[in-house]
């Protein structure tokens, strides 16, 4: 019976880290369900009351992030000693999708902070930059943020015209980063700048830039369409410098530690958007089951029949790219085909099922009253951020074809 | 005479102190004071158990009940035996969460010293187990009951068997939440401190140590009640006695590490039949049941939307807040994946 007991034990350990199949995708490990459930628990009762009032004054969520904190949601993947909660990518993306569900933009502030901000450093920093800029990351009194884009270069990450110079003993950072999520409260940032401007994207380099900063000053927050509670603005380097040892990786490592930072990023978003896409849908579900017309529930017309299958099966199929994605990750294997597919369907599922959404809510879903509305323009930054649904396109094209090369 | 052994046992003398040297012939002082080693470290463990017997080891149980999720639409099974639970969401009763919370503060407090959560059921409840680990409880005991037995399983039962585990674990407090969202009943409590002969502290929305006693204070009809009890006792949990806590990250973790025990009633000496046959569910008259002033409310609620056979409502005089809320609180899916 005992030796029974160890070897359940022992599969169960081989099973939970890193040797899970796509079979074990039917019912998720108990652990995760119990992350999963506490993350909707805090959605449904911290987050979705205030959702609306977040989105109208445009206010950061610093209450509710250092609640999050507090819970180990702002640091999935950092390790326990580093302060972090130690748990794989499919935890991430479970909990980012319970919590957009209650907040898209709360969901985006703790993406950042966990895949593109913590996500770099705990991969590519020394042990001494861990400390500093991963442990007081982790309780959610401080968040980072991560600076590639630029006004003359979204897509277009191998142009950078940001500079950095070596003078003596430290950097000297000039250019102009734009649309950087958390800027406004962010405590730290990630700033790739071009070393050598003739090799091209090969002379990128990644810094770390405490914020504020001496040199570094934020432009007027955007008025966006959607997640304005969360602020996007630009970053303005001005004769910044920097100590040597705030260099992330290798020098001309910039551009190999956006790509990899962005593949893992891509499941934080589709997990945004899939969250987003599931608020839309129980909208419109539970709508129409009470609105009547003609008669009856609209829900027995087919023609919202229709509508509402046609969303659950994006949602579902997104869904399961996402996990698919994310098991991928955490069983380091390739995973870089599966985040492009699971973003793309993701946040195109998203802007599908808002818009679908607003359609069954009808009059009422062109009002502030219902949060279809804020969905609708929730979801359509997913198909624009970390990777255009062009680009994703594109990286899924190159894999897919090199798959096949004669 | 376990502690003029324990004198000579303890205190980093004692594995210094050697034997007197009158040795037989063959026999040398290293075996001597091997054996002399084994003696005092027994000797040792039998007064750290005996130290666990004292008074000074408060432990306290907590009941915890695997119940329908509060915003699940309850529907009445086509042969009117009960109600659906197949593949329907369940998770803990929200006033065992705030027993569970108000056991983990009392330990936070360190006026207590180790909190158990017990759950009767079949396999499923080890899940509302974990869920009391992840909040703070420190080991679980799994009573087993599956079956015809568990669809008969009330308050009487579970009362005994809480009673039975009560003086097994050699607890001085249960906290029970005063009634289960399922069945209403609001007995288990007051039944498990009759078969104990403990005095009950039941509808609990303060409770302080004073002393070696409690002091309850007591949501009653007419208002609030104070009332001193010695211990042991038995707390039922009401709405107002603290806000659960989230089930964070790192707990859920070291909730894993937790074990949970098993036990048969059989082992505590039960009796599980019950006097109790259900001969008929069926949904009650779906009029818009706005009984705001009820027993079960706050967050609630959700349930004006279900049948509302389970109980009467009960007048309280203090406001409460609603949760009159848009569509997003509530969950419409049956179960999640």
């Amino acid at each position: 019976m005992a030796a029974l007991f160890n070897v359940r034990k022992a599969l169960g350990v081989a099973v939970g880290r890193g040797m899970r199949s796509v079979s074990q995708l039917a019912e998720l490990p108990e652990m995760h369900q119990m992350l999963r459930q506490t993350c909707r628990d805090f959605a449904d009762r911290e987050l979705a009351p205030i959702a609306g009032r977040l989105d109208r004054e445009h206010t950061y969520p610093s209450k509710q992030v250092l609640e999050l904190g507090a819970l180990g949601v702002m640091a999935v993947e950092v390790p326990e000693h580093l302060g972090g909660a130690g748990l794989d990518y499919l935890a991430y993306s479970l909990a980012v999708e319970e919590l957009s569900r209650g907040c898209a933009s709360t969901g985006v502030i703790v993406s950042v902070n966990n895949s593109l901000y913590l996500g770099p450093v705990l991969k590519f920093g020394t042990e001494e930059q861990k400390e500093k800029w991963i442990t007081p990351f982790t309780t959610g009194e401080k968040v980072g943020c991560f600076a590639l884009s630029e006004p003359g270069n979204g897509s277009d990450a191998g142009a950078a015209s940001t500079t950095a110079q070596q003078e003596g003993e430290e950097w000297v950072l000039n250019g102009t980063k734009a649309w950087i999520t958390n800027s406004w409260d962010a405590s730290a940032a990630i700033v790739f700048a071009t070393t050598d401007k003739s090799l091209k994207h090969k002379g990128i380099s990644a810094f770390l830039v405490p914020l504020p900063y001496p040199g570094v000053s934020l432009g007027k927050k955007e008025d966006k369409l959607g997640i304005r509670a969360s602020s996007t603005a630009n970053l303005i380097l001005e004769d910044c410098r920097l100590p040597l040892c705030h260099l992330l990786g290798q020098r001309g490592m910039g551009f190999k530690i956006a790509m990899q930072t962005l593949d893992s990023g891509r499941i934080g978003i589709a997990s945004q958007a899939l969250g987003i896409g599931q608020a839309a849908l129980d909208c419109a579900a539970d709508y129409a089951h009470k609105r009547t017309a003609f008669g009856a529930p609209i829900g027995k017309m087919q023609a919202i029949q229709f509508k509402l299958a046609d969303m659950a099966v994006s949602l579902e199929s997104a869904r399961l790219l996402t996990w698919k994605a994310a098991l991928l990750r955490d069983s380091k294997k390739a995973f870089s085909k599966a985040t492009a597919m699971a973003k793309l369907a993701a946040s195109e599922a998203a802007t599908f099922i808002s818009h679908q959404a607003i359609q069954v809510l009808g009059g009422m879903g062109y009002v502030t009253d219902m949060p279809a509305e804020r969905h609708y323009r929730d979801a359509r930054i997913t198909e624009i951020y970390e990777g255009t649904s062009e680009i994703q396109r594109l990286v899924i094209a190159n894999l897919l074809l090199k798959e096949y090369q004669p | 005479f376990w502690s003029s052994r324990c004198l000579i046992g303890f205190g980093p003398g004692r594995f210094r102190y050697t034997p007197p040297t009158t040795t037989f012939t063959g026999i040398t002082v290293k075996p001597v004071r091997l054996v002399l080693r084994l003696v005092l470290k027994s000797l040792d463990e039998c007064s750290r158990s005996a130290e666990k017997k004292s008074e000074n080891m408060a432990r306290v149980l907590v009941g915890v009940k695997r119940v329908i999720d509060y915003a699940v639409k309850i529907r009445v099974k086509p042969d009117r035996t009960g109600v659906v639970t197949d593949g329907v969401k369940h998770s803990m009763n929200p006033f065992c969460e705030i027993a569970v919370e108000e056991a983990v503060k009392l330990k936070e407090k360190k006026i207590v010293k180790e909190v158990v959560a017990v759950s009767c059921g079949p396999q499923q409840v080890q899940e509302t187990i974990r869920t009391a680990l992840a909040m703070g409880a420190d080991r679980g005991i799994h009573v087993e009951v599956s079956g015809k037995e568990y669809e008969s399983l009330g308050p009487l039962q579970v009362s005994k068997i809480m009673a039975a585990l009560a003086k097994k674990e050699e607890a001085k407090i249960v906290i029970l939440g005063k009634q289960a969202i399922d069945d209403d009943c609001n007995q288990t409590g007051q039944m498990t401190a009759a078969l104990l002969d403990w005095p009950q502290g039941t509808f609990a929305s303060e409770v302080t140590v004073d002393g070696d006693k409690l002091k309850v204070v007591r949501e009653i009809d007419g208002g609030l009640e104070t009332i001193k009890i010695s211990l042991p006792a038995v707390l039922t949990a009401d709405l107002r006695l603290n806000t659960p806590r989230y089930a964070t990250l790192p707990n859920i973790m070291k909730a894993k590490k937790k074990k949970i025990a098993n036990v048969k009633p059989g082992d505590l000496g039960v009796d599980l039949t019950s006097r109790v046959e259900v001969l008929r569910s069926q949904q009650g008259a779906t009029g818009s049941s706005d009984a705001r002033e009820g027993a079960v409310l706050g967050r609630w609620t959700n349930r004006r939307n279900g049948p509302n056979w389970a109980f009467e409502t009960v007048a309280f005089l203090a406001p409460i807040p609603m949760a009159t809320g848009p569509i997003q609180n509530h969950d419409p899916r049956p179960c999640c994946v």
